[in-house]
């Protein structure tokens, strides 16, 4: 996993059927300090981040696997997911 | 396979029901390794800690393997710790 600030939510009202119900979130990738290390991009968010949170998402395939729905099939559309908001580092 | 240094633990409490009960570390590349500017979160399959080198797997197959009881459920994570490095010989 990696590390990354959210920076808001993507609103999408028309989607592809299997993504629907399901929230987009804008994140810019950065390092354990928070210091910004790449271009933005988006993933979905089961956790309910808000701007401003600190977080750890997943990519590739592994991404799917973060939907409550999904199996160890890739199930669903999607390349990047959030895993959890950090609380602290130490 | 990479080698990566140990940097500190990962505290997350809102985090996926999905990743199983088990320390989270925040780990750098070795400079060969990638870019060590690009820091991780593995899960600890080893026991290690800050300033430990770790060998980490990026495959999500081999991490339900070691992380999980049963490798058929899934796992939103594909960086797993799964030595820890004593030394490393150039012959």
């Amino acid at each position: 996993m990696f590390y990354a600030v959210v920076k808001g939510t993507v609103v999408s009202t028309q989607k592809v059927d299997s993504l629907k119900g399901v929230t987009f979130k804008v994140m810019t990738p950065c390092g354990q300090n928070q210091q910004e290390n790449g271009q933005d991009f988006i993933a979905v968010d089961p956790i309910g981040a808000r701007a401003g949170d600190f977080v750890m998402w997943v990519g590739k395939r592994e991404a799917s696997m973060a939907l409550a729905e999904a199996g160890i099939k890739n199930d669903f559309p999607v390349d990047a997911a959030i895993t959890g908001i950090i609380d602290d580092i130490g | 396979m990479i080698l990566a240094k140990v940097q500190s633990r990962v505290v997350s409490t809102a985090k996926s029901d999905r990743l199983p009960n088990r320390a989270l570390l925040s780990v750098a590349p070795l400079e060969n390794f990638g870019d060590p500017k690009i820091e991780m979160i593995v899960i600890d399959g080893v026991q290690a800690g800050p300033g430990d080198t770790v060998i980490v797997i990026q495959e999500g197959t081999g991490a339900r393997q070691v992380v999980l009881e049963d490798p058929n459920q899934p796992l939103p994570a594909q960086m797993v710790a799964v030595g820890i490095v004593d030394d490393i010989q150039e012959d």
